[in-house]
């Protein structure tokens, strides 16, 4: 054998790229790249090349499923004892049953070179007869987890392959001589006479297609009325209103008087605002105001206005943890084998705007991350993966950080929120797979509350921990790192949760 | 002169006592709180949501750090439960919205108490599903994880529903999406929701209905139909939410007086 090679089955199919993560290799992307895709993109061609350039020479091929370089420990990938690396670990499987998790060699279809099935022990596999430039061809399918990986080995011998056996590294093949000779890789293989040739290591990634709403314009975020009653002091005046405020939200803030101008909040309690100022009673009483808190998403208002002049809601750097990259610092969800693409879940004109809701309750979560307003919910297959990110504003009230003072018993604060079925832990088989969630509303202001209050940027954390709920994963407590609930984890996933990201067939939330 | 000085005197020794005493409030541990759960009502019917107290409360003579994190969608709460056939479960997850949510510790003085009400309404149909005596109780984790309290065991009923719950409780598990449906709604439930109440407007599971049909309909920014369900709820003085239908109505008049 001189070379083997992988080879797309269909013109749109993207070419082979190397595999950034462990193990190296070649990286394969089986999803639909569009969505309704029929395409079956996890279908390849395998072609291994005689040393002879003559027909008619039976060749015979086999999977492996090999070990997964990135771990050697449960649950992301078990070994029998320490130091051993053993393959047979890939996740999915192509028909439905374990027989196929190293992917499923099939006879390609017309079948010109008389390929046929073949059994020697315990391997199983298929041959066929060489081209007449000595190249021999079958059809390979894949699995579609994440993080699966595969060689396909051909030799003219079907003993000698048959009894390949993995070496002590869990991702190369050797021969059962001693010493064991090493079976070489791809072009490697012209190097040396070789009695067997393999593929590069090929493992699989998914896309993951992301729809970004945004809200729309900031409306609301101002309190207007009348001044009741004014009581001056040295260099402040409390000022009665007929409204009722959320104690301490307007601190610091500013309230609009007309007649006086912008004066400074110092604070604000249930029917009255200190302002820094000595007004003169008789000047204020019965005057219109209105009244802003120091809300400023993306801090660009020369003045308190409540960001009342902003048209939509920006992402900012929001998705900077998340983005369409191999390098791990700019997409967390690399070390589970996941890329994230930002085509509006199928299609660019899905991204739009959401109405803006000033303080969104939990309650409303649901409502607001489904629907209507999600242009991708019809694109979510199998083999399409789609999440939905709606950058927002502030949550209930009591969890927006404003005021930025503690306040007692609900001052909980919430940067992201999202409906989804949950879990830390599922078994080994992938059974008991947690659903996962429809989207996520990200909250902006209180981001920038948050981290503003603790003088440290914002750890840009909140989108993929909240696309990690649409996913089923767990968390909110400590101890789980990404998923976890302080500021500034480490943006890895711990092993139980990528387990449950690897072991993922279905769309995000299906 | 000397009179005032004993006065001073006297002022200084108790001020310094004062201090003495603060400085020794020893910090006490997380574990060391007691934590109780009690559910609002000893007995329930199948799928009515269950409102919890749950209260965190400083017994001892010390100081103690903790967070006022009571809270469902949090997860520093587990509940593990105990089914009327003997089965012993813990609950995987007890709110359906998860948050990206922050607390922070603070201290809590000797007698000081932390108590909240949480309502469980999610995966209802999973968890309590069965008509018999329960036995509850929860495990509250400290803000760092590494201490946990536990709550005693304590109990309540599910009952079998009769009269106009025994038929709402027929309407309810029609339902597509049962586990979610009396904690959440969405643009798909709400229809359901609005027909439950025309059929049902007493029954157990009313209330919390037409909470989720304010919550719908604020959302929705239709004061008018929110009001409509509020003014109904208003008379609900046990309502595990009432505190917050009589801020929500208070909110609206005074929106509408302010128009007017």
């Amino acid at each position: 054998m001189t070379g083997m090679s992988y080879e797309r089955v269909y013109t749109d199919d993207l070419n082979f790229d190397p595999n950034p993560n462990a193990g190296g290799g070649l990286r394969l992307f089986p999803d639909a790249r569009i969505p309704g895709d029929q395409s079956v993109h996890r279908r390849l061609r395998v072609k291994a090349q005689y040393g002879e350039s003559t027909s008619n020479n039976r060749i015979y091929f086999r999977t492996i499923d090999l070990d997964d370089p990135s771990a050697n420990s449960a649950p992301v990938d078990a070994e029998p004892s320490a130091g051993v690396n053993t393959g047979n670990d890939n996740r999915g499987n192509v028909d439905g049953t374990p027989a196929t998790k190293a992917g499923l060699l099939s006879i390609p279809n017309p079948n010109t070179y008389q390929c046929q099935a073949f059994t020697e022990g315990a391997i199983s596999g298929i041959s066929c007869l060489t081209d007449p430039n000595g190249v021999a061809t079958v059809d390979f399918t894949t699995t579609m987890n994440p993080g699966d990986n595969f060689t396909v080995a051909a030799s003219a011998n079907q003993t000698y392959l048959a009894n390949l056996i993995l070496a002590a590294d869990g991702i190369n093949l050797q021969d059962a001589q001693s010493p064991p000779v090493i079976t070489p890789i791809s072009t490697a293989c012209s190097a040396t006479q070789v009695r067997a040739c393999r593929t590069d290591m090929l493992t699989i990634w998914r896309r993951l297609h992301i729809e970004v709403d945004t809200m729309g314009q900031v409306t609301t975020n101002h309190i207007s009325g009348t001044i009741l009653d004014a009581i001056p002091s040295v260099g402040t005046t409390q000022l009665f209103i007929d409204s009722e405020l959320e104690d301490y939200r307007f601190e610091p803030g500013t309230i609009d008087i007309v007649g006086e101008g912008d004066l400074n909040v110092l604070t604000s309690v249930s029917n009255t605002v200190l302002v820094d100022k000595e007004l003169v009673p008789e000047k204020v009483i019965g005057s219109s105001f209105t009244l802003y808190d120091d809300d400023d998403y993306d801090n660009d208002d020369p003045k308190n206005n409540g960001d009342e002049n902003e048209t939509s809601i920006l992402t900012l750097n929001a998705l900077s943890k998340m983005q369409t990259s191999d390098v791990a610092s700019e997409n967390v969800y690399k070390q589970a084998y996941i890329m994230p693409i930002y085509d509006g879940g199928g299609n660019i004109n899905n991204n739009g705007s959401a109405s803006f809701v000033l303080n969104l309750p939990n309650g409303d979560v649901q409502s607001q991350v489904t629907g209507a307003v999600v242009g991708s919910s019809g694109n979510e297959a199998d083999n399409f993966w789609v999440a939905y990110i709606q950058i927002g504003y502030q949550p209930a009230i009591f969890n927006d950080k404003d005021p930025d003072r503690d306040v007692g018993l609900n001052d909980e604060t919430t940067t992201g929120a999202t409906p989804a079925y949950t879990a830390d832990t599922i078994p080994a088989n992938c059974s008991n797979m947690p659903f996962g969630g429809p989207g996520s509303a990200i909250y902006q202001e209180t981001i920038r509350d948050l981290f503003g209050a603790y003088g440290v940027p914002d750890d840009l954390l909140t989108v993929p921990h909240e696309v990690g709920h649409q996913f089923g994963l767990k968390g909110d407590v400590p101890g789980f790192e990404l998923m976890g609930a302080s500021t500034y984890n480490q943006p890895t996933f711990v092993p139980a949760h990528l387990h449950i990201l690897r072991c993922r067939v279905k769309s995000p939330g299906t | 002169m000397e009179r005032k000085w004993n006065v001073l005197q006297a002022l200084l020794w108790i001020a310094l006592s004062g201090l003495i005493v603060d400085a020794q409030t020893q910090i006490g541990q997380f574990r060391e709180l007691t934590f109780s759960i009690k559910p609002a009502r000893p007995s329930f019917v199948p799928l009515e949501p269950i409102p919890l107290k749950l209260t965190l409360e400083n017994r001892t003579a010390s100081r103690i750090l903790a967070h006022p994190g009571l809270d469902f969608s949090t997860n520093y709460i587990k509940i593990s439960i105990e089914k009327p056939n003997g089965t012993l479960v813990d609950i995987g997850q007890l709110s359906y919205v998860g948050c990206r949510c922050f607390s922070k510790n603070v201290e809590m003085l000797p007698g000081a108490k932390f108590e909240k009400f949480q309502v469980l309404n999610f995966q209802l149909d999973r968890y309590f599903n069965e008509v018999g005596q329960y036995k509850i109780k929860a495990n509250f984790m400290s803000l760092d994880g590494n201490q946990t309290v536990i709550s005693p065991w304590t109990t309540f009923n599910i009952a079998q529903p009769s009269g106009s719950n025994f038929a709402a409780y027929d309407f309810l598990k029609q339902q597509k999406n049962l586990s979610l449906f009396l904690c959440c709604y969405d643009n798909e439930s709400v229809q359901d929701l609005k027909t439950f109440i025309n059929i049902f407007p007493e029954s157990a599971y009313s209330d919390y209905i037409r909470y989720l049909l304010v919550s719908h309909y604020l959302h929705q920014e239709n004061d008018e139909k929110a009001k409509e369900q509020l003014v109904k709820l208003q008379d609900n003085k046990d309502f595990v939410y009432a505190e917050d239908v009589k801020t929500k109505l208070k909110q609206i008049v005074s929106k509408t007086r302010k128009s007017n």
